[in-house]
């Protein structure tokens, strides 16, 4: 499958996810504090967040298996093979001084 | 006896996978032995990583938090994880086709080839060191619950001996395949039964509904942020726990030694989407289970807490199944345990002894990595032996303190101008001040990692700790040059192969 190469696709991606990340990580902009509206027994602030939670998930699935954006296995060891030829006299540092 | 049958039988069958997985041969090379030489499917991946994180901190940590807290528990381990699907994507995409090209099988090993060998060392140091209270914290776990599960027949000091020992056991035999399939199997039971008591806990009182009404007539700050003055699960207070445990899952050693052993990119990418995805509705479940406990069983506080989720399955489940039921968080803790132990094992193994040693041949290396499950496990037993901490509290300190290396690992992998200097620098820092913090709280009298300070602009010790290392990595980076080494690395981290 050939991947797309649009870099404004990745650039909204990362947007939707940096904004979707906030929401998760913080309910400031759909709480407040001290007694809050329920649903099922919930309180609201808590649907929201598994609310946005679920897009993030949806979102980050379409990213990485429908969007054409990611790497596949049929690239996989075209890849590794081409790192694997990097002279490694120049790279191999890990066991090196500098 | 039931309860102690039951984890015997959990115990022996982890030691006869181990010994499985040795007489397959899956442990006969340094590859085979520490990453399962690539061949984990993405089945037993997600299982694997999933049991690897859910710990005695998700089921009796957070049925504790849960009941000690409320609702606002769901920002520590439920839907704060999500993102994991994209960042440990963009985190360790490079570190499964860097380490197939170049057969890493330690976390150190992409610091090595980046930053030389001082970050090589110091990364995995750090981890080691951070990931020792939330491995103390999965032990305590395990003998609170053994000791709740037997009525007090197993005490909580020979717990702590028992059940270890098993662990160490298994790991030393089996590897990471064996460790992988123990997890796999463990993970399945733990979400069974997790599901099992979260039902019966809701049917108890007449249903899901009829549960939190009552909750809420009766502890209705359980449903509100804010609360004890703006101190309880303020907005600082969330984001803090939410960065602190989702950043901490990047940099531990799982993520590294799954990406290793990933057998498909497929596999890679279904492992790290579908982690915060069963988080959010398997850790729900027993946060759920800690509010409504406060229904059943009223009283508990700080670490007594922590014995909430075995006392409402004994309160709302026939005894066998009960057993069950806390067996589910038992395994829980026991994968947990499992993995970080090899990980952190294979680490001191591959980064530390092989710079001592450079010369080191596979069986003298597997033979340490063998030494350091024994010894590690041997000092958490000794820290927990007499608990003051929840396990909760335990588990997001540990994961703070390991985030601040997600800077050199950024850096290696998408900053061109990262330097050694940087790296080094940011993570003395970042763990310096993570460390700070934890004595001064100590001496205070409060928990200043985590808790809001009004001196640190309302931010926890942790996050505190975070900016400063990514201000110190940027800064001092850029006033630094790129030595030799990390000059060299730039052909391999930045190869035109590795764009996206």
């Amino acid at each position: 499958m050939k991947r797309t190469n649009n870099p404004w696709t990745s650039r909204i991606f990362i947007l939707a996810f940096l904004v979707l990340t906030f929401f998760c990580w913080c309910p400031i902009l759909y709480a407040s504090y001290g007694p809050a509206d329920r649903i099922w027994g919930v309180p609201i602030w808590a649907v929201l967040a598994a609310a946005f939670g679920t897009a993030l998930f949806a979102l980050e699935w379409i990213y990485l298996f429908a969007a054409r954006i990611t790497i596949g296995d049929d690239e996989l060891d075209d890849i590794v093979s081409q790192l694997a030829q990097v002279n490694t006299d120049e790279s191999d540092s890990a066991g090196e001084d500098d | 006896m039931f309860a102690i049958a039951i984890i015997a039988g959990i115990c022996l069958t982890s030691v006869a996978v181990g010994y499985l997985a040795m007489r397959k041969g899956f442990t006969r090379s340094a590859d085979d032995y520490f990453v399962a030489g690539s061949s984990l499917g993405y089945f037993v991946l997600i299982f694997s990583m999933l049991a690897s994180f859910l710990s005695a901190f998700c089921m009796f940590g957070m049925s504790s938090l849960g009941y000690r807290t409320g609702f606002g528990a769901l920002f520590v381990l439920t839907v704060n994880l999500i993102p994991l699907g994209y960042l440990w994507y963009f985190m360790h995409r490079k570190t499964l086709l860097l380490g197939r090209a170049r057969k890493w099988i330690s976390m150190g090993a992409p610091f090595g080839e980046r930053y030389g060998n001082e970050m090589r060392a110091l990364v995995p140091l750090v981890v080691l060191v951070a990931s020792i209270p939330y491995l103390a914290a999965q032990i305590q776990g395990i003998g609170v619950m053994i000791e709740a599960m037997s009525e007090g027949k197993v005490p909580y000091k020979l717990g702590l001996f028992f059940v270890p020992a098993f662990i160490a056991l298994y790991l030393m035999m089996g590897g990471m395949k064996g460790a992988a399939w123990i997890n796999t199997f463990q993970g399945v039971f733990f979400t069974v039964m997790v599901f099992v008591l979260f039902f019966a806990v809701m049917a108890k009182n007449g249903g899901f509904r009829p549960t939190m009404d009552m909750v809420f007539e009766k502890h209705p700050e359980l449903f509100q942020l804010g609360t004890k003055g703006g101190k309880l699960w303020s907005y600082p207070m969330i984001f803090g726990f939410s960065a602190a445990m989702c950043l901490g899952c990047v940099c531990f050693p799982q993520p590294y030694m799954h990406a290793y052993s990933s057998r498909t990119v497929k596999g890679f990418k279904a492992m790290t989407l579908a982690f915060g995805g069963l988080c959010l509705v398997i850790i729900a479940m027993p946060t759920m289970i800690g509010i409504a406990a406060t229904e059943i069983v009223g009283g508990l506080s700080k670490v007594e807490a922590d014995k909430v989720y075995g006392l409402v399955a004994s309160a709302t489940l026939p005894d066998t199944i009960a057993a069950l039921a806390v067996a589910g968080g038992f395994a829980a803790a026991m994968t947990t345990v499992n993995s970080v132990v090899f990980g952190n094992a294979t680490n001191v193994a591959n980064d530390l002894y092989k710079l001592l040693r450079p010369k080191a041949q596979a069986k003298e290396l597997i033979g340490f990595a063998r030494a350091c499950v024994v010894a590690i496990m041997a000092v958490c037993v000794i820290l927990v032996w007499n608990p003051t901490t929840p396990v909760a509290e335990l588990s997001v300190i540990a994961f703070g303190t390991a985030a601040i290396t997600i800077f050199p690992l950024w850096g290696a992998y998408y900053w061109r101008r990262a330097t050694r200097i940087g790296a080094i620098a940011a993570t003395l820092v970042g763990f310096g001040a993570n460390a700070a913090f934890l004595v001064a709280g100590i001496i205070r009298g409060e928990n200043m990692v985590l808790s809001p300070q009004p001196f640190l602009l309302n931010l926890n010790g942790f996050l505190a700790s975070f900016i400063a290392a990514g201000i110190v990595f940027v800064g001092v980076s850029l006033m630094t040059k790129l030595g030799p080494v990390e000059k060299k690395s730039l052909a391999l981290f930045f190869h035109p192969a590795l764009e996206e």
